[in-house]
């Protein structure tokens, strides 16, 4: 689809109105619109669907029917857009990861950018695991040196059961 | 993928055509190989009924056309003072040849000394005109009737278009004003293709790309068809060949393969309303004579408002298209600055 819409276009058919075609259906179309993604549109009119007393209203449902066509595209683009900052990271990291080594030089600004783009963003989820595994295994250290603290402040004493 | 910039590099101009026709289909452009035969067909068919004779721009080979060129490059053979223009068509073609493919090519001696065919070099032709000059196919007078002519050995090569174009430029003084319009978008669209398609045959003889860090695998899928394989191709040809059990690569480049899609789509049809909008405010509406005539004034103003309620619907596409751009502008810069 996107190969379609970059490149070929977009192509909406509708067919000839009823009065237009009294032996009924053919191969032939009433209207025939082709849309390319700079916005270009060129519209055909059979010159039959021309002369029909429903052409108004013929036409006008074309209308919606390109419109509607034109604007799932457009929502279907924009999710795509909303994707791209996904797109760059994950190419940004396949460069990184691609490269030979001698070709990453730190200095060289393209490195930079695949760095801020890429590597940064794993190095950053890494080093917040493994502050949280720290942080937790410090406040586990905490509470076992507190709880060690209060066992020997308080030494536990045998009390003799009732019955004995 | 093409490039972001190729994808939106058009929409500062919106187009929006409305076209009559009395036969119409919901045929979709095949490939590109065959839809440059249709183009071809089409454009024949219009300059053959327009009483175009094109057999002496049709029927002689490519071997043939070289072998006139190279006749009127050699600066020996006796020719009338008038046709002493185009004698540097070799060196031309031997320069961009060069430029192509980084190798040195055969002097321009051995080439006109030799009368083989080059092919590479002749697809560096900047073009044919000396192999149609008065001097080989006569003074061109379009006929009052339809002239037949034989598509079987017609190709789909940059020279088809090549040879159109020269045949509906010497035309054009001969031919009534009904006829102008119709020649002057032949002329313009198989100049287009003519430099997409030699520019298409010429990736040949370019050398083959190394392998880098960027690119795997150079070489193509032996089941996928080369350039060679499609182009330049007559039908019988590419529908005798194995083609069909081939994989069919992408050959064009997105703003090019637009090109060729519009001129399949609007072909030599009769564009009967045109309005451009430029993106600093400019709109420009061609309406054609046809639909001012007498016999056209009933359907004028229901043809008029179609094409209104086509522009608002072309300007609000474009509005959308031009909002899908800024967001991916504004995302990409987001994101590079994290």
């Amino acid at each position: 689809m996107l190969a379609e819409l970059l490149a070929g276009g977009a192509l909406i058919t509708d067919p000839l109105p009823a009065s237009a075609c009294p032996r009924g259906p053919s191969s032939e179309i009433g209207y025939r619109t082709f849309v390319q993604l700079d916005g270009d549109i060129c519209t055909s009119i059979h010159a039959r669907a021309l002369a029909c007393p429903e052409f108004a209203a013929t036409y006008n449902a074309h209308l919606q029917h390109v419109q509607t066509l034109l604007g799932e595209r457009i929502s279907w683009l924009l999710r795509q857009v909303r994707k791209l900052r996904w797109c760059v990271a994950f190419a940004g990291l396949g460069l990184t990861l691609y490269a030979p080594s001698s070709w990453i030089e730190l200095a060289d600004v393209s490195t930079r950018i695949a760095w801020t783009l890429a590597v940064a963003p794993l190095v950053a989820w890494l080093l917040s695991i493994l502050t949280r595994w720290l942080v937790h295994r410090w406040l586990r250290w905490l509470v076992h040196r507190r709880l060690r603290q209060i066992v020997q402040q308080e030494p536990i004493t045998a009390t003799p059961s009732p019955g004995l | 993928m093409p490039p972001i910039n190729e994808i939106f590099s058009d929409l500062l101009n919106v187009e929006i055509n409305t076209i009559v026709k009395h036969s119409m289909t919901a045929e979709k452009m095949p490939r590109l190989h065959f839809a440059l035969l249709d183009i071809i067909a089409e454009f024949s068919g219009v300059l053959a009924d327009a009483g175009v004779d094109l057999e002496p721009f049709l029927r002689p080979s490519r071997a043939d056309c070289w072998e006139r060129i190279q006749r009127h490059t050699d600066s020996d053979t006796p020719l009338p003072e008038t046709y002493n223009e185009g004698r540097d068509h070799i060196d031309e073609a031997r320069k961009a040849y060069e430029a192509l493919s980084g190798k040195q090519a055969p002097s321009h001696r051995s080439l006109v000394a030799s009368p083989d065919y080059n092919q590479a070099i002749f697809n560096c032709l900047p073009d044919l005109w000396p192999a149609f000059t008065p001097f080989y196919i006569g003074e061109p007078r379009p006929a009052e009737f339809s002239k037949p002519f034989a598509m079987t050995r017609i190709t789909n090569g940059w020279d088809s278009f090549e040879r159109l174009r020269i045949a509906a430029l010497l035309a054009k003084p001969h031919l009534d004003d009904r006829h102008q319009i119709l020649l002057s978008r032949i002329i313009g669209s198989c100049s287009r293709l003519k430099y997409i398609v030699q520019g298409l045959e010429q990736r040949c003889e370019r050398p083959a790309t190394p392998r880098s860090w960027f690119r795997r695998n150079p070489q193509p899928s032996p089941e996928c068809a080369a350039i060679a394989d499609l182009i330049p191709k007559s039908r019988n040809e590419l529908l005798g060949g194995e083609l069909r059990h081939r994989r069919i690569p992408r050959l064009l480049r997105a703003d090019e393969f637009g090109v060729v899609r519009k001129i399949w789509e609007v072909g030599t049809e009769l564009v009967l309303v045109q309005t451009s909008v430029q993106l600093d405010g400019d709109v420009v509406t061609r309406i054609s004579e046809t639909l001012l005539s007498p016999e056209m004034a009933e359907t004028h103003r229901i043809i008029l408002t179609a094409h209104q309620e086509n522009v608002s619907t072309a300007i609000s596409h474009w509005r959308s298209l031009v909002e899908v751009a800024l967001k991916l502008v504004k995302d990409v810069i987001g994101t590079l600055r994290g």
